[in-house]
């Protein structure tokens, strides 16, 4: 492995103006356990590395006066699963959180990591993609917000300019009435990505799907919103009927890869059987049924 | 270039010399001569190298020295108390929870982590807190026995 120099910034600023000066030859360092695989196996030979975890900007966990939340960059898996004030309100993220890696991996992986690394295949992406969450980036031109379905862009890539540093997670308020799911198919319960995986957002109204929305994961190039899945759904009585409707429209905008653990063609199916699983889920907690 | 780094190991102080890219289970072992620590898949997948840093498992190969720093870190060797095993360790020995032992070091610590903030954990959480630590003998019955075992002793039921 070559050697690397490694800043140590406290703010998000100097972080920033560190980041662009040196562009194209330094990586984010945050909980180290994506970019340290990368770096062992020499997949990324960074002449600089910034360590951002003493940039104290980027910890905390902030209920907002909207109902919202705004999770710093820095915030570990760890602390997503075991935060009162997330478990209170977004039920999800731990169920979510509880799936990601290993105790080991979950202590030390932070949610900006995460989503930065852009690995189609993680936990958290679906999860926040059904949330509607919002990531904000900083800059040396200032900041901007950034809707999480704009955000992936391919294979480990994202919409982030190599001198943007992804500072915050802003999810909204749950809507009315609205539970969530998370439904992970893997071939281990740990250690391991999601051949598919699915998040659900769903509240009800007369017995009818008011609002809905679903994450997916593992199938394709990057994490996607399935918009054209939650048309399907708005408006109508949660039946076996509408949600193979729903499951086609799913598998219609899957384009998953094939690979050791199983082929696209299965992976594909397993999108359209997932996303029935978490619909029905969510649902079910939204009726309070449990 | 070297940069002088002090890290807190079981309760000692270590000042050494170390290239940036020092990852923290080769200063461990190899700066520190705390062979205990075992290196596996290097990625973070086996957990062998698990440690703990400030109480938490983690692994130690997927964490540079430098960033250790201002952490209390603990490593198997580190257990022993007064030249007596820790709860956890002999429990293993009593209840058979190792076969070649190379991932025990990383199992104990892992379950340490556990059993420090949960005195009563179900057989589902204690397999929850080990899902990190490969065992390529398979032993996992035993190893759970073990943990199980070494929870009662801690909380003074047995």
């Amino acid at each position: 492995m070559k050697n690397f120099t490694v800043f140590d910034p406290t703010t998000v600023a100097e972080a920033v103006s560190l980041l662009a000066e040196h562009k194209d030859e330094i990586k984010v360092l945050a909980g180290g356990q994506s970019l340290l695989v990368l770096v062992k196996q020499g997949l990324v030979a960074p002449a600089y590395l910034l360590n951002i975890k003493k940039v104290s900007e980027l910890k905390g966990i902030n209920p907002q006066p909207d109902g919202g939340l705004r999770l710093g960059a820095l915030t570990s898996h760890s602390e997503v699963l075991n935060s009162p004030v997330i478990r209170e309100k977004y039920a999800v993220l731990p169920e979510m959180a509880i799936k990601v890696g290993s105790v080991q991996i979950r202590n030390a992986g932070t949610l900006g990591g995460n989503l930065s690394h852009s690995e189609p295949a993680a936990d958290p992406p679906p999860v926040f993609l059904a949330l509607d969450a919002r990531v904000k980036a900083v800059g040396p031109n200032g900041e901007r917000e950034i809707p999480l379905s704009e955000f992936f862009v391919d294979f480990y890539e994202t919409v982030l300019a190599p001198d943007e540093l992804l500072t915050e997670v802003i999810v909204p308020p749950m809507p009315q009435g609205a539970k969530g799911a998370y439904f992970k198919f893997a071939r281990k319960k740990a250690v391991a990505f999601a051949m598919v995986s699915v998040a659900a957002i769903v509240s009800l109204s007369d017995g009818k799907i008011n609002d809905v929305r679903l994450g997916l994961g593992g199938v394709g190039q990057t994490p996607l919103r399935a918009i054209e899945a939650e048309e399907v759904l708005k408006g109508k009585p949660l039946d076996e009927k509408v949600l193979a409707e729903a499951a086609g429209a799913v598998m219609s905008v899957v384009d998953p890869v094939s690979d050791v653990h199983a082929s696209a063609e299965y992976k594909k199916e397993m999108a359209g059987v997932f996303t029935k699983r978490a619909v029905r889920e969510a649902a079910a907690r939204a009726r309070g049924d449990r | 270039m070297k940069e002088v780094i002090t890290l807190r190991v079981n309760k000692e102080e270590y000042e050494i010399l170390v290239p940036a890219k020092r990852i923290l289970v080769h200063a461990l072992r190899d700066d520190l001569d705390l062979i205990g620590t075992k290196i596996g898949c290097e990625e973070g997948a086996c957990g062998t190298c698990t440690v703990l840093i400030d109480g938490k498992p983690v692994c130690s190969c997927l964490m540079l020295a430098r960033d250790a720093q201002g952490h209390e870190i603990t490593t198997i060797e580190g257990l022993m108390e007064d030249g007596k095993l820790h709860p956890i360790q002999q429990a293993f020995i009593d209840y058979g929870g190792f076969q070649c032992g190379y991932c025990t070091p990383g199992v104990i610590l892992s379950a340490k982590g556990l059993l420090d903030v949960n005195k009563n954990p179900t057989e589902e959480e204690i397999r929850l807190a080990i899902a990190g630590n490969l065992c390529r003998c398979t032993g996992y019955v035993k190893i759970v026995e073990s943990i199980a075992a070494a929870a009662e002793v801690m909380a003074g039921k047995t």
